[in-house]
């Protein structure tokens, strides 16, 4: 499959090089190279470091796939917002044709349909290519975007598959997922959010002719038939919107259990039975305003806390069943085949073939393993290059991944919220307790009834239950929309006491992408070979292009086609070329036969003509952005460690340049070590982990809170708190200031509801209030809390 | 009383009706996205309808 869709893009990719805007890119560069300092990414706006138009090749990529459909507009209509800079690579979910069929569903015959998140939208612009894709691609029938979720709906022909539809997200630019659309589950909510706030409001219209009644006279008929009218339009609301909190209380109380939703239960009870005595005996005293209102901000505060958390979940089992479902497909002592591209899908040895092994994800070390006939292969990982045999050693939950998916599902976080909850159910008891004794004591009094259900509708928790999901959840919202996705709305509360940071290294602190950092030409040289430096470059973008070695990625760029071009790739050392005459070698200085004492020997790649080196480069992944700033803000305020799998003077060169002590500094660590580092820290600190791949899902699982960066793995993504859609590890900075701004007004929230039903409680005790001025007064506490948490901008500047 | 009853009847059933358009509304997914439909708007051009 992987080939087939590979090929047709880069057959569409060979032909946009005609439609290009702005020229070669190394006539741009040789033109600008002298004259400009930074400028801005053609596509995403993002600043470019280095030379060329753009920031990466991804963007270089969409630029020129955008510009060849024929939807320069978009550039126009987004009118100077800048993009999310994203990794736009097929995720590997949609190689596995079996697992992403899941989530297809067929509209009729021909006609199919398909949910993706993408990452990358940003502004309406986004909205318009999106929709466009249609023109793109006949294929495609219909795309729907929905900003809110930053999903998109698909209808497409039966004709194209899955990762070529996705393939086309990902040449615009966007990174797409597979999501379960759950639009109709959340209807319902909101069905019933809405159900009860109509209820309300009619049945606060109707109870304003009740009030009137207590100041002027009503004849019992009036008050009779106005009381039904309130109880009729009460009546969705008490028996259908109010439904979640009866299902919460029932079970609850099946263990043997309380929560605040029993108080709910029995508020709307108790006041539905009070008002239909009232109704019966002719008093003018009925709740059911007041039940109405309760509900309805009860079930807002919920919606509002279920679409923060929405927008960050994201189903997907994909390694579970690649890897625990392998279990099925293979016995220990077969052999499997294992195509380039495709995932290993056991534990075991190569008996057959030859290629390249990228477990970075697993292992977190950059480098590609060679691969030959008994060499250890690990299940997950990435065969690139030729196709390989192996002979399956372990299978299922006996594999590395396996064994760390394991961990994870048996590995339990802490519960930061057995305090509050052993306080609500404390709380619950004592009001349950408390009632029913005030109404034993007031017996004789002719108001106790009236006295009792007051107490309950002010001691019921309508702007308790706010005072925290209406800040977390705007807080959450607000956090969306800088790019960062919290997972839960505990998450903040954790991140408020972190005092350890501990960070990956490797796609963490470091770019996934390589760049060119440095280069060198010698281009007399190069002339005397009857070649000029253009030829060379375009030769390295062919190369690039046609070779599975990572090193070459920066290179890859519109390439004219070179007919007369040989190229033999050297699996794990270089690639040897035939050209006009010429032997040229690409690949290490030991594989250009250079020696130790060299200029050119430290470079990572070097160009050799005829055994004449050329040109070279010195190839490293950049300092992710961010990194710097948010490592000074924090270097002094708490520890910071670094946990890297990757060699020893690769990550002192980050740690050092960072300013982080050496002391703090390990590397060449496994997920095992990671987790045991991590459950040691956690022991006497606050740890927040940092970090991208697999090989980190053990430590996040461990640590107090757990950060997954944008571009890494899916699973680490899947199994984080927060993710940050965001490149920049600037983001953390942010969150930890918003988090402490959240903590504090959600003090101040418990604090005004305090003493809000204090004075409340204190003046029903008094007879000062009857329960529909407490029905009145309510509301307006409520809604304060509402307004107090909404407004707050908690990513300000100044927290 | 007759008066009094007939109007608050009255209001009863407009109720009803914009209830049951309310659920109606919400049931055929009106409310599912209220951000992209007025950004939309925005970059919809005639020649969309057409091949629409």
């Amino acid at each position: 499959m992987a080939p087939c869709f590979y090929s047709y893009y880069g057959f569409i990719f060979s032909g946009l090089t005609f439609y290009g805007l702005g020229g070669h890119p190394s006539s741009a560069r040789n033109g600008r190279k002298t004259r400009r300092l930074e400028v801005d990414c053609l596509h995403c706006l993002l600043p470019v470091r280095g030379e060329g138009d753009f920031c990466c090749s991804g963007c270089e990529a969409a630029h020129h796939f955008i510009s060849a459909s024929g939807l320069q507009d978009f550039y126009k209509l987004r009118a100077g917002k800048k993009l999310f800079s994203v990794i736009a690579e097929l995720p590997p979910e949609f190689l596995d044709d079996e697992f992403a069929q899941n989530y297809v569903h067929d509209v009729t015959e021909d006609l199919k349909t398909v949910s993706f998140i993408l990452e990358g939208i940003t502004c309406s612009a986004c909205i318009w290519l999106l929709e466009k894709i249609p023109f793109i691609d006949q294929r495609v029938k219909s795309v729907r975007v929905s900003m809110g979720s930053s999903s998109v709906q698909i209808v497409f022909d039966s004709k194209i598959s899955l990762s070529e539809l996705a393939m086309v997200f990902v040449r615009l630019g966007y990174k797409p997922h597979l999501y379960f659309d759950i639009k109709k589950d959340e209807r319902k909510w909101i069905l019933k959010v809405a159900v009860a706030f109509a209820s309300w409001l009619a049945t606060m219209h109707v109870s304003l002719n009740l009030y009137a009644g207590l100041i002027t006279s009503m004849s019992q008929n009036v008050l009779f038939v106005t009381s039904l009218v309130s109880m009729l339009l009460a009546l969705p609301a008490i028996s259908y919107s109010a439904q979640p909190f009866y299902l919460n209380t029932w079970r609850a109380l099946k263990v043997k259990r309380v929560n605040i939703d029993l108080l709910v239960t029995l508020t709307i009870i108790a006041g539905s039975a009070l008002s239909l005595k009232n109704i019966f005996y002719g008093v003018n005293e009925t709740y059911f305003d007041a039940l109405t209102m309760l509900i309805a901000f009860l079930l807002l505060g919920r919606l509002i806390v279920h679409y923060a958390e929405r927008k960050t979940k994201n189903e997907s089992d994909l390694f579970r069943h690649k890897i625990l479902g392998a279990y099925t497909k293979f016995k220990i002592g077969d052999v499997a085949v294992v195509k380039s591209g495709e995932s290993f899908p056991c534990d075991g040895e190569v008996v057959e073939g030859s290629s390249f092994m990228n477990s970075s994800w697993l292992t977190g070390e950059e480098k590609l393993l060679p691969l030959s006939t008994g060499v250890k292969v690990l299940a997950g990982a990435i065969n690139i290059g030729d196709e390989v045999r192996m002979r399956v050693g372990s299978v299922g939950h006996q594999t590395l991944a396996g064994k760390v998916l394991m961990t994870l599902q048996t590995t339990e976080k802490s519960d930061f919220s057995l305090l509050s909850e052993k306080l609500e159910r404390y709380f619950v008891c004592s009001v349950i307790l408390f009632i029913p004794l005030f109404v034993f004591l007031s017996r004789d009094s002719s108001d106790a009834w009236s006295k009792a259900m007051s107490l309950m509708i002010v001691l019921c928790p309508c702007a308790l239950g706010l005072a925290i999901p209406s800040v977390v959840a705007s807080a959450m919202a607000q956090a969306f929309k800088k790019g960062i996705l919290i997972k839960g709305e505990k998450i903040l509360e954790k991140i408020s006491v972190i005092n350890t940071i501990i960070l990956d290294k490797t796609g963490t602190l470091t770019d996934p992408q390589l760049k060119i950092k440095e280069h060198y030409w010698k281009e007399e040289m190069i002339a005397e070979r009857g070649l000029t430096k253009a030829e060379l470059e375009n030769l390295l973008s062919v190369v690039a292009e046609r070779s599975k070695h990572l090193v070459l990625t920066p290179f890859k760029s519109k390439a004219n086609n070179l007919p007369d071009l040989s190229i033999k790739e050297i699996l794990g050392s270089g690639v040897l070329i035939k050209y006009k005459n010429h032997l040229i070698k690409i690949g290490s200085a030991d594989f250009v036969g250079l020696q130790h004492t060299h200029e050119c020997y430290s470079l990572t790649l070097v160009v050799d003509i005829d055994g004449s080196p050329v040109a070279g480069f010195k190839i490293e992944s950049d300092m992710r952005a961010g990194a710097m700033e948010f490592v000074s803000d924090i270097l002094n305020k708490m520890k910071i460690y670094i946990l890297s799998g990757d060699k020893k003077e690769h990550v002192e060169e980050i740690s050092g340049a960072l300013k982080i002590p050496k002391e703090n500094v390990f590397a060449q660590q496994t997920p095992q070590m990671k987790l045991d580092f991590v459950s040691q820290k956690v022991l006497e600190n606050k740890v927040m982990m940092v970090g991208d791949g697999i090989n980190d899902t053990l430590a996040f699982k461990k640590s107090h809170v757990s950060v997954g960066v944008s571009g890494g793995a899916s699973f680490a993504m899947q199994n984080c708190d927060v993710y940050l859609m965001s490149p920049s590890l600037k983001s953390i900075g942010q969150l930890m200031q918003a988090s402490y701004k959240v903590m504090r007004v959600i003090k101040l929230n418990l604090l005004w509801v305090f003493i809000y039903n204090l004075i409340g409680f204190l003046l029903v005790l008094k007879g000062t209030i009857g329960p529909l001025t407490c029905a009145v007064l309510m509301p307006l506490s409520s809604i304060t809390v509402i307004l107090f948490s909404t407004m707050q901008n908690y990513f300000g500047d100044k927290a | 009383m007759s008066v009094f009853t007939f109007l608050l009847l009255l209001g009863v059933f407009i109720f009803s009706i914009l209830f049951g358009l309310l659920i109606w509304g919400i049931r055929s997914g009106q409310m599912d996205d209220l951000v992209t439909p007025g950004e939309r708007i925005l970059w919809e051009d005639p020649k969309d309808d057409s091949q629409s």
